[in-house]
């Protein structure tokens, strides 16, 4: 906290009739900012009134301020109104916004925290003499590496396009897929130095109302300086911080987000994030990948329950090979068990130690793998599943039985469509791992009665987490045509529990 | 946010509450409980039990409606803080009954099945954490828990029902059912038992007013109730029809007995029971997290009426801990049943059925620790590691019998053969692809216990009896009264042991029999298994060890099938 600012981290002060006072300001806070572009300038044809406009540098369209801003002033004829020094600024600065400027978007600013937030935010500021608020031009400019294809989603089916770290582009890109004047975009600003922006959107028909009014509460009581991504406000927002499982879904892609803003669902997509939110979730809603809605309905079926086993094995393979190896060998069949136990023949550890031994050279290759340029990722896949896999076998480190155990516990946790739950899947497998080897195949069922009751015992926004598995009837059961199985899309008449009361109704009578 | 969240509970939830909660108890022990009561002739004591039981949810259901609160808000706000205190205390004192049952019988059964190495307090302690994590969520989240584990409880037991039909015989059922009159006096007593099993159903006044149907709670009610019932008839009829009367009013478990017992079809999983039985974990922590959660919620309540700054988490904590000690030094089951069925006769089920009657009567005229529990679990952690408790052996450290001959001994009473796997030949090179052929070791020993301490003495792989594949007696051995009763007594107190293992009597030594697996280009269990699978059609019939123990406790002798020996080969007689 410095002379300028305040408790609440904002700028004291209102805008002066008085322009060197404004400039004094505007330069004492903005000090050692050498990206900041000032000029003080006479404008009118008469070189008459003094004004004053600012920019941050790089930021800001110099192209357009030179055309539609600086032209115009210079060349206009300006009058001197007649009245108190209050109607004689209001005029002149009303007469510059219709007469002058070749602009449509500006506004006028009288709190100094505005004016310095918008010339941060990539806008210009004009001022001038006599007038107590500043004008703010939208010139905007962001440096983006424009729209690009999703690369942690990707689809073989439907559109490539994903979202970027400009909020406008995304909400555009949003806009784009639904021209409904009931999509609302509520734009907000969280973080008490990063001032990042973040746009609140819904379609106002559909989206539960306690749902809307609990996430724009706590979009309100959020107290951080800075807001740097969509993961920070996730973790901001949460109501169960307990927990590894996500309370938000995360997307890249525009088509999921406009899917779920017509299931009533709510999207959040803040400045500088590639992702956006979505909530609110249940755990069904994880396991949905967007081409299920464009691959026919048993294709999408199939690779649905693929998805689902794959959950189990991502979670509860290692700790269900050490239990039955460790305690129960009688669960598989004879000649399983003893060809398990002959590649087991001469290594020196114990089971447990060998996975755990395994799944820690997995968990480091992913993370080597994520960290490595990208030219240099596959060399990591060799390296690892190949040197290093095999080279473990030969010299009797591990067996060929951990191997293919590890191995299909990461393809399976790869098939899980979000890599937030992925990694709750990752971290739950090591619990897993320790129940079962202290206590067999009661302790492996023993860890999915407590994955079950925590499971239970989660809500997102009122939303029970496991819904329609649990509660199921508060859908009246309609939910379940989206799980499991993903119904024909003439048979999905109705949107989910997500949905307003009397607006779930998606497809009128079934036809099409 | 910070509002306190409305517990409801939907219709769906609510029936399936009770099926689980109801069938939890029941099923554990009823046939087991008719048999002992009525012997030969249960059928007609289960139809009267059936009806009374039905007559229990009309009461409670009665009783229910009567009440505007949820049971335990009823109690809280009865007149006089001490009425409401001994009403709340002795619901507290009758659940920590049952659960200290429940968990004794619990721990035993889990020991001797699937952890026969590990102390019973090892074997608790997860189970009592769970029940205490739960304990902490509301209402609505046992609600969620329960209808989930719906599926898991039930499919797998059905599944396993059905199995068990293809197990029964039906040639000794009717006689197992209706063998035996009872008068009227006799078959009342047996009733009054059974329906002393469902009185789990007094939950149903914790779950009534919170259930979201404003008509006809009846329905759903009458829908969980009838259910059970009918499950439980037919695991009441599978039990007796596999194992006969004697062996099921020697087992407590009936519908655990029928899961280790039903052959599955194909081989995908060798013993799918374990797993059954796994989820059968389940349905024990239904109800055992049940009195936990109903009884703290009865204290939570009555502390909040009367203004009490204490935390029910010290309730939880004292419940559970007093249930591990009890259960750690008293871990006799035997016992424990035998007192726990005095106790429901004279005390328990009068309370169930009169305490909320009373309550009703007197409505009408009135018209924390969390660090310290973290560390504990951190030290017990720390402590079963480093105290090296787990009773894991790796796989490759077993020996895998795969037949078991019993022949008489020259110096001891027997001569015990273990045909096992050998691991040291690389898999793949038999002629049967992965089938191993394997190695036999003999001991001379006076019992079968004896037999196997002298191969842990001797070898430093410690047996796996999980994948035996058949027992063959010599007929000498077989034919000498003492001998056999001691070998089938033996027998039927290894619990590890499958009720699906083939057993054959031989005219030449088990030994030899066994010394000619190295003839075959597969085991000799699986020679013999596939001899009995595959040529059923021929009218041989396969005779297992759930057969012969239950032909040995009605005083049959079965039809056990007889292998010759001829130039080297093993052959079935005709």
């Amino acid at each position: 906290m410095d002379r300028f600012h305040g408790r609440d981290q904002k700028i004291k002060g209102r805008v002066s009739r008085q322009l060197s006072k404004n400039i004094f300001l505007v330069k004492e806070i903005l000090k050692d900012c050498n990206d900041l572009v000032e000029k003080e300038f006479a404008c009118g044809i008469d070189r008459d009134h003094s004004a004053y406009l600012c920019y941050i540098d790089g930021l800001a369209k110099t192209d357009m301020l030179e055309e539609s801003i600086m032209r115009p002033l210079l060349h206009c004829r300006l009058e001197h109104y007649e009245g108190t020094a209050e109607v004689k600024g209001r005029k002149l600065l009303q007469f510059v916004e219709k007469e002058v400027l070749e602009m449509a978007d500006m506004k006028e600013l009288s709190q100094l925290e505005d004016v310095v937030t918008q010339i941060l935010s990539g806008n210009t500021i004009l001022m001038f003499q006599g007038a107590a608020s500043a004008i703010m031009i939208s010139s905007k400019m962001f440096p983006t590496r424009g729209v690009q294809a999703a690369d942690q989603e990707v689809a073989i089916r439907g559109p490539k396009d994903s979202f970027s770290e400009s909020l406008r582009t995304n909400t555009a890109l949003i806009r784009r897929r639904i021209r409904d004047s009931r999509l609302k975009v509520e734009q907000k600003t969280a973080g008490e130095r990063s001032k990042t922006d973040i746009a609140l959107m819904y379609i106002d028909d559909l989206v539960r109302p306690d749902i809307l009014y609990s996430i724009q509460n706590r979009l309100s009581h959020i107290t951080m300086d800075g807001i740097l991504d969509s993961g920070m406000l996730e973790q901001l927002l949460v109501e169960d911080w307990r927990t590894p499982f996500p309370h938000f879904q995360h997307t890249q892609r525009p088509d999921k987000t406009a899917s779920a803003l017509l299931e009533g669902r709510i999207v959040l997509v803040v400045d500088n994030s590639p992702d956006v939110l979505i909530l609110p979730v249940t755990w069904n809603t994880f396991f949905q990948a967007s081409d299920d809605y464009y691959n026919r309905w048993e294709a999408a079926t199939f690779a649905r329950i693929l998805r689902y086993a794959a959950a189990f094995l991502a979670i509860g393979l290692p700790a269900f090979y050490i239990a039955a190896a460790n305690f129960h060998t009688e669960i598989l069949p004879t000649s399983l068990i003893l060809s398990f136990a002959q590649a087991r023949n001469g290594i020196p550890f114990p089971i447990v130690v060998e996975v755990l031994l395994m799944e820690l050279e997995f968990e480091l290759l992913r993370e080597a793998g994520i960290r490595l340029p990208g030219q240099l990722g596959g060399t990591i896949g060799i390296v690892g599943g190949l040197i290093v896999g095999q080279a473990a076998v030969d010299a009797g480190i591990v067996s060929t039985i951990v191997v293919i155990v590890v191995s299909l516990t990461a393809i399976a946790s790869f098939s899980i469509p979000n890599e937030t739950m992925t990694t709750a899947f990752r971290l739950l497998k090591f619990g897993f791992i320790a129940m079962a080897a202290l206590w067999g195949i009661y302790g492996f069922f023993l860890a999915w009665l407590f994955l079950a009751i925590h499971l239970s015992s989660l809500e997102s926004f009122g939303v029970p987490y496991l819904m329609p598995t649990v509660s199921g009837t508060m859908a009246a059961g309609k939910d379940h045509k989206d799980y499991h199985f993903r119904l024909p899309l003439s048979g999905m008449n109705e949107r989910p529990y997500f949905t307003k009361k009397g607006a779930r109704i998606r497809r009128k009578g079934g036809k099409s | 946010m910070g509002q306190r969240k409305v517990e409801k509970i939907s219709k769906r939830q609510f029936q399936r509450m009770v099926m689980i909660e109801l069938f939890s108890m029941t099923s554990m022990i009823l046939p087991s409980l008719v048999v002992r009561s009525s012997g030969k002739g249960g059928l007609t004591p289960m139809l009267y039990g059936a009806a009374a039981a039905i007559l229990l949810a009309a009461y409670y259901l009665w009783l229910g409606e009567g009440f505007l609160e949820s049971y335990e808000t009823e109690i809280s706000i009865l007149p006089g803080k001490w009425f409401s205190g001994i009403y709340t205390l002795l619901y507290c004192v009758r659940f920590f009954i049952r659960g200290l049952f429940l968990m004794i019988l619990f721990s035993a059964l889990i020991q001797s099945v699937l952890l026969p190495k590990q102390s019973i307090g090892l074997i608790l302690f997860p189970v009592l954490l769970i029940s205490y994590y739960a304990a902490r969520k509301n209402l609505s989240v046992r609600a969620r828990l329960l209808e989930m584990l719906f599926y898991y409880i039930f499919v797998p037991l059905i599944f396993v029902l059905i199995l068990a039909l293809f197990q029964v015989n039906y040639e000794m059922l009717p006689d197992m059912l209706w063998g035996e009159k009872h008068s009227l006096m006799e078959n009342l007593g047996t009733t009054y038992q059974i329906v002393m099993t469902y009185t789990s159903m007094e939950f149903i006044l914790f779950l009534y007013p919170v259930t979201k149907v404003e008509k006809k709670k009846g329905f759903p009610l009458g829908k969980a109730v009838f259910f059970v019932i009918l499950l439980n008839l037919w695991i009441y009829i599978a039990t007796t029809g596999m194992f006969g009367t004697v062996r099921t009013g020697e087992q407590l478990w009936s519908a655990l007995s029928i899961m280790q017992n039903v052959r599955l079809p194909g081989h995908f999983l060798e013993r799918l029971d374990i797993l059954f039985l796994a989820f059968w974990i389940f349905s024990v922590f239904a109800l055992f997290s049940g009195y936990l959660f109903y009884s703290e919620r009865m204290v939570r309540k009555w502390k909040q009426n009367g203004r009490q700054n204490w935390n029910t988490k010290g309730y939880a904590l004292v419940f559970l801990g007093g249930i591990f000690l009890l259960a750690v030094c008293f871990p006799d089951p035997e016992r424990s049943v035998g007192l726990f069925f005095q106790y429901m006769m004279w005390i328990d089920f009068p309370l169930a059925v009169g305490l909320p009657f009373l309550l009703r009567l007197v409505k009408r005229k009135e018209k924390r620790g969390k660090k310290v529990g973290q560390l504990l679990v951190l030290l017990f952690f720390v402590g079963t590691i480093l105290s090296g408790c787990g009773s894991r052996t790796d796989i490759e450290d077993k020996n895998y019998v795969l037949s078991l001959g019993i022949d008489a001994g020259e110096e001891k009473l027997f001569e015990i053969t273990y045909g096992t796997a050998n691991l040291n030949q690389p898999s793949g090179e038999g002629e049967g692809g992965s089938e191993q052929k394997g190695e036999e070791t003999s001991y001379e020993a006076d019992s079968l216990l004896q037999a196997e301490r002298e191969d842990a003495r001797s070898d430093e792989k410690e047996l796996d009896f999980g994948h035996l594949k058949a027992i063959l007696i010599s007929k000498k051995v077989y034919q000498k009264k003492e001998s056999r009763e001691q070998i089938l007594k033996e027998l039927e107190e290894k619990d590890n042991l499958s009720g699906t293992i083939f057993v054959f009597l031989t005219e030449a030594p088990a030994k030899d029999c066994i010394a000619l697996e190295k003839e075959m280009s597969v085991s000799l269990g699986d020679y013999l298994e596939k001899l009995i699978v595959n040529h059923k059609e021929d009218g041989r019939k396969e005779y297992t060890l759930c057969d012969l123990l239950r032909d040995r406790a009605e005083g049959k002798n079965g039809e056990i099938p007889l292998l010759y020996l001829e130039e080297k080969r093993i052959v079935l007689e005709d």
